[in-house]
């Protein structure tokens, strides 16, 4: 049996306690997120005017809101959405920004300085005000907030692969593909992007909560996601309104958030330092 | 009938250019890794390229390869002209002349098999037999000493000496008429060193191979050269058949150079007197006026710093010295 | 009287793959004004056995199970960390392969250079700052004032290694460990550095241990000679002894496989196989597989010390010369 240098990767991931709480949550979330449907209590417009803004109680497990609607299942109805973002967004950013850096990286030269300043130029631009103008204009939309907010991350990753292909480029391997005729897009194919994977993959799981985070700061300022549908952002902006009489209705779509966000760090960091090859002389 | 060379260079130039200082604006400086060289090398033939840091026979090697372009000169493989290669015609021209890397552990991609580092060349250039499959493979995998269990093997899976075996596989495969090898055994350990030259010497008297094999260690190529080149900021000082050079250098250059080889022999050792050179090397950006060598040379003359010398045959048309105070 | 002793040292790393024994049981003696050449390939355990006693590897994961390493007759396994530095850079001093990584990219040479001299014989800083630039001209570094101004990247490999030299020299170590000094160096460079460290030996009448995998160089320096493998020593001798009349099947595979500047081979004796891997145990002698004169015993345990005359000892089950 071969040891790659993946499956050493795994087993040392395997070992990294934080880690393996944090990819077990997020399992745990990401399945709870898809059965949503059949295990909510209720639905998520349901409302029960005699009874808003309960306290946790055996019927609502997370109380109710001010228009007696469950937490709980808003919750769960605001996770999938707000996880969904989180990982089209990301895999969006991931695919725009791993061919962009790749590109830049390699060809080099004055393409890589057009393609550069290009990324600085957007670098520079706010990216609410993007995406006000974006959401102004085209109506607000899902599809239209991952795209947007995918786009807002590819430039950080273009960066990073593009750091890692400059790196790459000048190894011994890259240059004997080159001696041997390998073609240009086999050569960043099949070497270069494999071998920045490392990276790549740690900043994706870097990158979702930053997606998510911005989701959220969107929905609270009432630019996201649409009543009556939730996100964890827009129940975290409800909640602040009647932070002061009913603090849980704050307290556990943050208390969520933050529970994934940690989750997705605690893997992030795991899969770095799991990746890493000089953690293989240990 | 002269036999004619399989390689020939002419005047090749390797110049990089670096960025002039704030005070020097306008005034363009530029590194001479190689400096003018010019060589034949006939089928079958290998010629040792011997130097220290900076007199860029490593650059050489790659402008060879077309990794690093050369900026002036010829490059004629069999005949035709292999720098104005561009392109397509060039990726499929480098089946001809291969390399074998200096550092076993960064020449192999290490996320890949060895099989599918071995069938890549073939790949790339539609040599890969579906039929045939790793038959292909295994047979120069045997050639190189190394068991076929391997092919589904990772690069960091094999010890130092292993892994060159995979990359002087990687060289043969598409059966290149010249290899270019690097200072191949610098990184090995002595005891494996011994193996690998073994195994390059069979090989390429097997496969009737042309040779260049760079590296700063005289012993080594002296072990497995015809012809020894030494070079010197970014010029060749001397070419001559192996005996020859090694048993009387005519280059003060290469007479310090084979001085200064330490023998593992106590009493050889103690008994030595070593020709010491003076001073440190210049630097390849502003190489000295007039002979690149005069700085450090202990028989350097007036002449020596205002001309350059260049290679004149001594003796025999394949023992060439650029020197002022060497007269045949 | 020897200045340093030796006796019997473990050095160990623990490690999640297991134990790696990096120096496993070795003794040997230094005299004064002596040198001694520890000669190895990669994960012989030279540099490891120099390092460990002197606390500059980390330990955890390095432990020490066993041994003494006796500096005039103290044990250096037994001294407070204050003993041991006082001692360290002071009287036993250190130069590495690295010169760049050695040298504090930040400090001018200059500081650098005072340092030593300041900590340890509490010179003022005129009085340092003048021994410091004379230091530098021993080691034949041009225009010493003003280099004392520069830079360590200012410099090229040679002239920081003569500084590394030079840093080493200026309070007088009675021993200098040099560990590959020369290994990243060119050749024409290396012959006047170890011309220079020959020098300086007599001068100061210093005991040096070089480590080095080059069999040239340790003849050209080396009085006494050791040879290591995977952590243990395999022969120790007088050089001339060690070159000319090795009893040791290793140590004569490591002389033959050396390509020779002197002489003309066809082809070079070749040692099959490759270095052991440290994390495994072996019970007996670590080069069992790769040695021609292998014999059952071989395998089992690990042989005895053979005084093949008083200077000379080898560890071997087999007597060649038979």
């Amino acid at each position: 049996m071969s040891h790659s240098l993946w499956s050493d990767a795994w087993h040392r991931l395997l070992k990294n306690k934080l880690a393996i709480f944090g990819a077990a949550f997020l399992i745990f979330e990401i399945a709870i997120c898809i059965l949503t449907p059949w295990i909510a209590p209720y639905g998520f417009e349901t409302q029960n005017l005699e009874l808003t803004l309960a306290k946790p109680s055996l019927a609502h497990w997370f109380g109710t809101d001010n228009l007696g609607r469950d937490l709980f299942t808003r919750i769960l109805y605001g996770g999938r959405i707000s996880m969904t973002v989180g990982i089209l967004a990301s895999l969006v950013s991931v695919l725009v920004g791993v061919i962009y850096g790749a590109i830049s990286g390699f060809i080099g030269g004055k393409t890589d300085t057009v393609l550069m300043r290009i990324v600085d130029i957007l670098y520079a631009l706010p990216f609410i005000f993007l995406v006000i103008i974006l959401m102004v204009y085209f109506g607000r939309n899902i599809l239209l907030l991952f795209v947007a907010l995918g786009l807002t991350q590819w430039l950080t990753m273009a960066r990073i692969v593009r750091g890692q292909v400059i790196s790459l480029k000048h190894k011994e391997f890259i240059e004997a593909a080159k001696a041997v005729g390998v073609k240009t897009r086999y050569i960043i194919l099949k070497h270069l992007i494999p071998n920045t994977l490392g990276p790549v993959i740690v900043y994706l799981t870097l990158t979702i909560p930053s997606v998510i985070l911005e989701e959220a700061f969107l929905s609270f300022l009432g630019l996201g996601v649409q009543a009556p549908m939730a996100s964890w952002g827009t129940l975290i902006s409800s909640g602040v309104e009647v932070m002061e009489i009913a603090p849980w209705i704050l307290l556990f779509p943050a208390t969520m958030l933050s529970l994934t966000l940690f989750s997705l760090n605690f893997l992030g960091d795991g899969l770095r330092d799991a990746l890493d090859p000089k953690g293989a002389k240990d | 009938m002269t036999p004619t060379p399989l390689l020939k260079v002419e005047g090749l130039k390797v110049y990089y250019p670096v960025r002039s200082s704030f005070l020097n604006l306008g005034q363009k400086s530029f590194l001479k890794a190689v400096d003018g060289i010019s060589f034949e090398l006939m089928p079958g033939e290998v010629l040792g390229l011997v130097g220290e840091s900076g007199c860029g026979k490593s650059s050489l090697g790659k402008a060879l390869l077309r990794l690093q372009d050369p900026t002036h000169g010829k490059v004629e493989i069999n005949g035709q002209d292999f720098l104005s290669l561009k392109g397509e015609p060039l990726r499929k021209a480098r089946p001809q002349i291969q390399m074998i890397f200096q550092d076993p552990y960064a020449s192999l991609d290490p996320r890949m098999t060895v099989e599918a580092t071995l069938r890549e060349p073939l790949e790339a250039h539609g040599r890969w037999d579906k039929n045939l499959g790793t038959k292909s493979i295994q047979s120069i995998l045997e050639t190189v000493g190394i068991s076929r269990q391997a092919l589904s093997k990772y690069p960091h899976e094999f010890s130092g000496g292993q892994r060159q075996r995979i990359a002087i596989a990687r060289a043969l495969i598409l059966k290149p008429k010249i290899i270019v090898a690097d200072e191949p055994v610098s990184s090995l350990d002595v005891s494996v060193q011994a193996q690998v030259l073994n195994l390059l010497k069979e090989i390429q008297k097997e496969m009737n191979l042309s040779m260049i094999f760079i590296s700063h260690n005289l012993a080594v190529v002296k072990y497995i050269a015809d012809r020894i080149a030494v070079m010197y900021l970014g010029k060749v000082v001397e070419v001559a058949p192996k005996k020859d050079l090694y048993s009387c250098p005519q280059h003060p250059y290469t007479q310090a150079l084979i001085s200064a080889v330490p023998i593992p022999d106590p009493k050889i050792e103690k008994a030595r007197k070593r020709i010491e050179l003076k001073g440190e090397l210049p630097s390849p950006i502003n190489p000295p006026q007039g002979c690149a060598f005069h700085t450090r040379c202990p028989i350097a003359q007036q002449s020596c710093r205002l001309h350059s010398p260049q290679l004149e045959d001594y003796q025999s048309t394949s023992w060439k010295v650029s020197c002022f105070e060497v007269k045949p | 009287m020897a200045i340093l002793e030796i006796k019997n040292l473990k050095a160990h790393f623990h490690t999640r793959r297991g134990i790696i024994k990096a120096v496993n049981g070795i003794s040997y003696s230094l005299n004064p004004g002596e040198t001694l050449g520890i000669v190895g390939e990669s994960g012989s355990g030279k540099s490891v056995s120099q390092l460990s006693y002197l606390r500059l590897l980390p330990s955890p994961p390095l432990k020490i199970p066993d041994g003494e390493v006796l500096y005039r007759g103290e044990n250096i396994l037994g001294m407070s960390d204050e003993r041991l530095r006082s001692i360290r850079g002071d009287k036993i001093s250190m130069i590495f392969q690295e010169p760049m990584t050695s040298l504090n990219p930040y400090l001018t040479i200059g500081s650098q250079l005072t340092e030593p001299l300041m900590i340890h014989k509490g010179f003022s800083k005129p009085q340092a700052l003048k021994e410091a630039c004379k230091a530098l001209e021993r080691v034949g570094i041009p225009g010493a004032s003003k280099a004392m101004k520069v830079y360590p990247h200012e410099f090229s490999g040679g002239m920081r290694q003569r500084v590394m030299i030079a840093m080493a020299l200026t309070t007088k170590p009675e021993i200098l460990i040099a560990d590959e000094p020369t290994t990243a160096l060119d050749v024409t460079v290396q012959a006047q550095i170890l011309e220079l460290l020959k020098e300086i030996q007599k001068e100061n009448q210093m005991a040096i241990i070089l480590i080095t995998h080059d069999l040239g160089v340790i003849a050209g320096l080396a009085d006494k000679v050791v040879v290591m493998y995977a952590g243990r020593v395999f022969e120790k001798g007088p050089v001339e002894t060690l070159f000319e009349k090795s009893e040791h099947p290793y140590t004569r595979a490591l002389l033959r496989s050396t390509p020779r500047l002197d002489r003309l081979e066809e082809k070079i004796p070749v040692i099959g196989g490759s270095i052991p891997d440290l994390s495994q145990t072996h019970l007996g002698c670590p080069f069992y597989e790769r040695c021609e004169f292998r014999k059952e015993i071989c395998k089992a345990e690990f042989p005895k010390v053979r005084k093949i005359d008083p200077t000379h000892e080898s560890f071997c089950h087999v007597e060649i010369f038979k």
